[in-house]
Formats: structure tokens, C-alpha cells, sequence
């Protein structure tokens, strides 16, 4: 009888103190909760996906080594090629720790970018359901970079991951995200590499180019930025797109430097037409370029189309050697037989004839 | 001389420090350090993991291996705590009665709070102890691999601002972020939280060991505490949701009783956030001593309520 009169007196104290603190509590855990202290609880989607032991083991307020143990199984996952099972793991890891951006860029980039080039070479694959295939595992790679940005506003490195991500030549693309991405990333950390890609993405968009010449503007105000080739070489192409007032234009020697400058950038640039850069007034300082450091016709940058096929090497008359892959002949473009062979040719012409002032 | 003129004092830290010091002695001769050989085993053995993949160069990658580390030994340092916290308490009862010791302090004038006292303050001091030094060779390893981490990284950046892709910002603010993951005050404040959740369960697995003469049935209720304690922020948002859609009274009342009986330990998962790279702020630190302090408490009155009336 004196142990049930203790229980009940035992318990009713419990449930008076606790009721007592539990708006002491609550403040508490809202306060943690707001500044992002306290872990969210385990939803029940991942219940069942961490199973009894790993459940019990979270439970017990060891989420962080679950959560790098998962890592490591998803790492086998990699190595296996099982890229379902990848999915599913980074999902219980990102519900798990989700304040940790390694997490979230690692399982975009397995999905978005490892199992996109796994399913482009996976034998006895339909053409059309590998295309399907990869585009599913794209764009659930940025699913996951979606929802951490929706997470973590605030983290500029993950605005810039997605930028990148939704910017690549290779793969599918949503250029006008990628923008408003690196936007957000340079608006957090004022990172001026994030305000180029920016730049870069923008002016890829076609239609976007008044927006981008105003954009290109503002980068260039900034001479740290003029250091790197590729915003030279956007700013020119915007801006003889845009054509401002006289007293507003850069000179070509303006922006690259010098016009010798100019004649050893542009051609990389115009090769790059397939990934979408504006290419107004390229073709013509580049011809004018080449006239006045007398390039010859051979090793002219603009001799052919950039995206013109050859069988046979169209300077030295050889054909190219048979795939080892497919065991038929290779074809090449122009610009990858420019770049690779008759660049370096090139530049060394350049720099024969330009002598720099004193 | 009248007995009357003899006076003992209601409660004496000395007696309750010569209990908790006996008490520390009897669990140190049950040779429960030799699970610092788990830690170290554990800490050598996370080298030979696999290295993780690179995605945007190493800076990607070196606050991963240093979470990693830190969220392993932390959980061994968490299980030493929880385990001894709880197993300690629910056998020093029963096993001073077994062999009689009991007997011979509670002769003595001896207070039952002094005795509940010192054996729960002993088993903490224990407990302290082994996070203490586990704390110490955490921070060792983890001084160490930061340092590699760092020299690799920085070698890295080197690269990337000779190829003008980073700039010395970004350089400076990738050091500040593997420093970050290495030895910091939020990371010693995380390992006295686990201190705390084990004072409080440890405090808890006392209170049950009191009404049961069973050390099986107070393991097994204390470790149950402990993860219904877990799951106590789901009870509450029920209890809120319930509140707020006015469904029946009875549920509702009910929901309420189950979630406060129980220690709420969600706050102390704070110490997941601050492997993660969160940093602990000290008033948090503050708010989670006074609510230890608080169960501890209560649990330890509790406690002594029942001990106090029981027949030995």
C-alpha cells in the first residue's frame, strides 16, 4: 500500500512540476528553435527508412553519427553505381542533419551530375529511356539543391552550387534560375566570383541582354573583376550589342588591355559559341584583329564555322584515326582542331609581330 | 550527557563527499574506464575510412572528415555517459543492500538524503571524469587532423587563386571555416551537455531504483524514459495541435499529462547542431545547467520522499 501511495504522490508531483515548467520549457526550445538549435524531430518518412536500430540510435540523440555512417554507405552506393538506393540514403541523411551543406551539395551533385554521366555510356539502354533516365536523375539531384536553398536561405554557398548546377554546358539547363542563384549568392556574401557567374549565366540568356549589358555595367565597375578573360570578353561582346554613346565605349585595346591582348583572347571566345555567350562584334574584331597582326590564312581562327565537321584534318590533309569505342571514323569541329592543334601556332604569331610599348 | 545534547546536522557535504568519493572508488574497481579503450580504438580506427569524394576541391570535403570525427566520438562519449549514467544508478542500491553496506552506513547517522546524495553525486563524478578524458583525447585528435586538413587546404587555395578562381577572401574565409570544425569553446560546451543529459537520467534511474528492488526493471525504466524523452517534441506539437482544434478534452488532458512527466531532452540535442558547425551560445549553455539542475533536483527529492519510507 505505501509503495502505491508513494507512486501516485510521486507522479502527481511530476505532472504539477512539469506542468509548472512546460511554458519555461517551451520558451526555451522556441527560443533554440529560432536560432536554429534545435533539431527537428525525425519525420516519419524517415522512421521507416532508418529501420529499428538506426531509428532507436537517432532517437537517442545520436543523429550526427548516423547521419556520417549513412554517408559512407552512400559513398558504396557510388562506387556500385546504384544511384535509387544513393537517393534514398542522402534523403535520410539530409532529414537527419540538415544544417550540414556537404550533405545536400554531395547528394545534387551524385544525382545531377555522376548518375547523368553513369546513364550516358550504361550498355543495352533504349536511347529514349536513357535520355528520360538521366533527365529524372538531374534534375533529382536539383531537387535536393532546391530544397536546401528553401532550408537555408541565408547560405550563400549553396545559391552559388545551384547556380552552377543549372548552368552547365552538358547537362540540361535553367539558365534563368542559375541567374537569379548566383544573384541571391552575391547579394548575401558580396562574393565578386558569384556576381561574374552571374554575369556569365545572364548573358547566355537570349532576350536577357539589355539586363545583362546593365549588369555587365556594374561588374565592370569593379577592377577586380577585369582581371579574368571571360568578363572581358562578355563586356565587349555586350557592349557592341549594346552600343552606348561614344564617350561611354570602351576601346577594344580599353577593355582587353591592348589590341594584342584582344587577338590572343577573342578566338577562345568565339569557340565558345555552343554554350550560348553573345557573340556581337566578335566576328568582326577578329578579322580585323588578324588583318593588322597579319594572320595567315592557314591558322585563321575564322577559316572555317566554328561547329563545321572534318574527316580529314583540314591543314595537314590527314584523316583522323577510327573511335576505339565505336571502331568508326571520328569526325572533329572546327573549333576543337583550332584549339587544339593550331592555337598555340596562333598565339605564337601573335606574339612575333605585337611588341609591347615600353 | 542526555541524548538530546547529541545534534546531527540534517544534511553535511562532508558525509555526502565521503559517500560520493567511496561510491566513485566501488565503480572505479568495476573497471568501467576500460571502455576509454572503445574511444581510443574508435578514434585511430576513422582514419582508415574511405575518403570522401571531392566536388568543388578539397574545401568541400575537409569540414566533412572533421564532422565525422567529431560526430563518432562523440557518440561513444554519449554512450559511456548514458550507459553508465543509467547502470551505475540502478545497481548501487541493490548491490549495497546485497552486500550489506547499506546496512552498516544507514546504522550510522547517516541521512537517507546524505546517502541518496553522495551515491548519485559519486556516479557523476565518475561520469564526469571519463567525459573529461575522453574530451581531452578528442580534442588531441581533432587538433591534429584539423591541422592536416588545414595544410591540405591550403595548398589547395593556393592553386585555386593562382588560377583565379578564388581570391584571398575566399581563402581566409575557407580557414575559418575548417578552424571552425576543430577545437572550439561550443565544442567543450556540447560534451557538458552530454554531462548534463546523463546527470539527468542517472538523477531519473535513482528515483525508479528507490520503489523497484530490481536493477533490471530500473534499466529498462530509465533507458524507456530517456527515448519517450526523445520523443517528447512530437507529444508536444500533438498536445498544441489538439489545443488548437479543440478536440476532446480527455485526449487532450491526457497528451498533456504524458509529455510533462517526462524530461523533455530535446534541448540537449543541441550538441548534433554544434558538430554540424553551429556555435553554442553561452546563454543556452546557462538555460540547460539551471534545467539540469532543476530535474536533478526534483528527482533527487523525489527520490529521497520514497527512500525515506522505505523498510530495509
Amino acid at each position: 500500500m505505501k509503495l502505491v501511495r508513494n507512486l501516485i504522490v510521486v507522479l502527481i508531483t511530476m505532472v504539477l512540476v512539469g506542468l509548472a515548467k512546460a511554458p519555461y520549457d517551451e520558451k526555451v526550445a522556441a527560443d533554440m528553435r529560432e536560432r536554429r538549435l534545435l533539431p527537428k524531430p525525425i519525420e516519419l518518412d524517415t522512421w521507416e527508412e532508418l529501420g529499428q536500430t538506426g531509428l532507436a540510435i537517432a532517437l537517442g540523440g545520436l543523429r550526427s553519427m548516423i547521419a556520417s555512417m549513412l554517408n559512407i554507405r552512400a559513398y558504396v552506393h557510388w562506387e556500385n553505381q546504384e544511384w535509387y538506393e544513393l537517393e534514398q540514403t542522402y534523403n535520410t541523411i539530409v532529414a537527419l542533419q540538415p544544417e550540414t551543406r556537404y550533405y545536400w551539395t554531395a547528394a545534387a551533385w551524385h544525382l545531377s551530375s555522376n548518375a547523368y554521366a553513369d546513364y550516358e555510356t550504361k550498355p543495352d539502354i533504349p536511347d529514349g529511356r536513357r535520355r528520360r533516365i538521366q533527365k529524372e536523375f538531374f534534375w533529382k539531384g536539383m531537387a535536393f539543391l532546391e530544397r536546401a536553398v528553401e532550408a537555408y536561405p541565408e547560405d550563400a554557398r549553396l545559391w552559388s552550387e545551384l547556380g552552377s548546377a543549372l548552368s552547365q554546358v552538358w547537362r540540361p539547363r535553367d539558365l534563368a534560375r542559375a541567374a537569379e542563384a548566383y544573384h541571391a549568392a552575391f547579394e548575401l556574401n558580396g562574393n565578386l566570383q558569384a556576381q561574374r557567374q552571374h554575369l556569365y549565366v545572364l548573358s547566355r540568356i537570349p532576350g536577357r541582354e539589355a539586363e545583362a549589358w546593365k549588369f555587365g555595367r556594374a561588374m565592370w565597375a569593379n577592377p577586380e573583376n577585369r582581371k579574368f578573360n571571360s568578363p572581358r570578353d562578355i563586356y565587349y561582346a555586350l557592349q557592341s550589342w549594346a552600343k552606348p554613346p561614344r564617350f561611354e565605349t570602351h576601346s577594344i585595346g580599353d577593355i582587353f588591355g591592348s589590341r594584342a591582348q584582344a587577338a590572343l583572347l577573342l578566338p577562345d571566345y568565339w569557340c565558345r559559341q555552343q554554350e550560348g555567350y553573345p557573340m556581337h562584334g566578335v566576328r568582326e574584331a577578329i578579322n580585323e584583329l588578324c588583318e593588322e597582326f597579319l594572320v595567315p590564312e592557314l591558322i585563321h581562327p575564322l577559316r572555317f564555322d566554328p561547329d563545321r565537321l572534318f574527316r580529314i584534318h583540314p591543314v595537314t590533309g590527314e584523316s583522323f584515326p577510327n573511335s576505339p569505342i565505336t571502331g568508326k571514323p571520328i569526325e572533329r569541329r572546327w573549333r576543337s582542331i583550332w584549339l587544339d592543334q593550331l592555337r598555340s601556332e596562333y598565339r605564337a604569331h601573335i606574339r612575333s609581330i605585337y611588341r609591347a610599348p615600353p | 550527557m542526555s541524548s538530546e545534547s547529541v545534534k546531527f546536522p540534517f544534511f553535511s557535504p562532508r558525509r555526502v563527499l565521503i559517500i560520493a568519493g567511496n561510491t566513485f572508488t566501488q565503480l572505479i574497481r568495476m573497471k568501467v574506464f576500460y571502455f576509454l579503450l572503445v574511444f581510443v580504438l574508435l578514434g585511430i580506427g576513422i582514419h582508415f575510412l574511405p575518403e570522401l569524394p571531392h566536388l568543388s576541391g578539397p574545401e568541400s570535403v575537409g569540414p566533412e572528415e572533421l564532422r565525422r570525427m567529431k560526430s563518432m566520438l562523440i557518440a561513444v562519449m554519449k554512450l559511456f555517459a548514458l550507459i553508465l549514467g543509467i547502470v551505475a544508478t540502478s545497481l548501487i542500491i541493490p548491490r549495497d543492500v546485497e552486500d550489506r553496506t547499506l546496512y552498516t552506513i544507514l546504522s550510522k547517522p547517516v541521512p537517507r538524503l546524505d546517502y541518496l546524495v553522495g551515491k548519485l553525486l559519486g556516479i557523476l563524478l565518475l561520469i564526469f571524469a571519463g567525459l573529461a578524458l575522453m574530451a581531452l583525447l578528442l580534442d588531441l585528435v581533432l587538433h591534429f587532423r584539423t591541422q592536416a586538413v588545414l595544410a591540405e587546404w591550403m595548398q589547395a587555395a593556393d592553386t585555386l587563386i593562382a588560377q583565379g578562381q578564388w581570391t584571398a577572401a575566399d581563402k581566409e574565409s575557407a580557414r575559418l571555416e575548417i578552424l571552425h570544425h576543430g577545437v572550439t569553446w561550443s565544442l567543450q560546451a556540447a560534451m557538458l551537455t552530454i554531462f548534463f543529459e546523463a546527470a539527468v537520467i542517472a538523477a531519473l534511474a535513482l528515483l525508479v531504483s528507490t520503489f523497484s528492488s530490481s536493477t533490471l526493471f530500473t534499466v529498462v525504466i530509465a533507458t524507456l524514459c530517456y527515448f519517450i524523452g526523445q520523443f517528447i517534441a512530437n507529444g508536444r506539437d500533438y498536445w498544441l495541435a489538439q489545443s488548437r482544434h479543440g478536440e476532446e478534452p480527455a485526449l487532450v488532458i491526457s497528451s498533456k499529462i504524458l509529455v510533462v512527466i517526462f524530461p523533455d531532452f530535446r534541448p540537449y540535442g543541441i550538441a548534433d547542431k554544434v558538430i554540424a558547425g553551429a556555435n553554442f551560445p553561452p546563454d543556452v549553455l546557462g538555460s540547460l545547467a539551471l534545467t539540469t539542475g532543476l530535474y536533478v533536483g526534483i528527482y533527487l527529492v523525489l527520490s529521497w520522499f520514497v527512500f525515506s519510507d522505505k523498510e530495509i
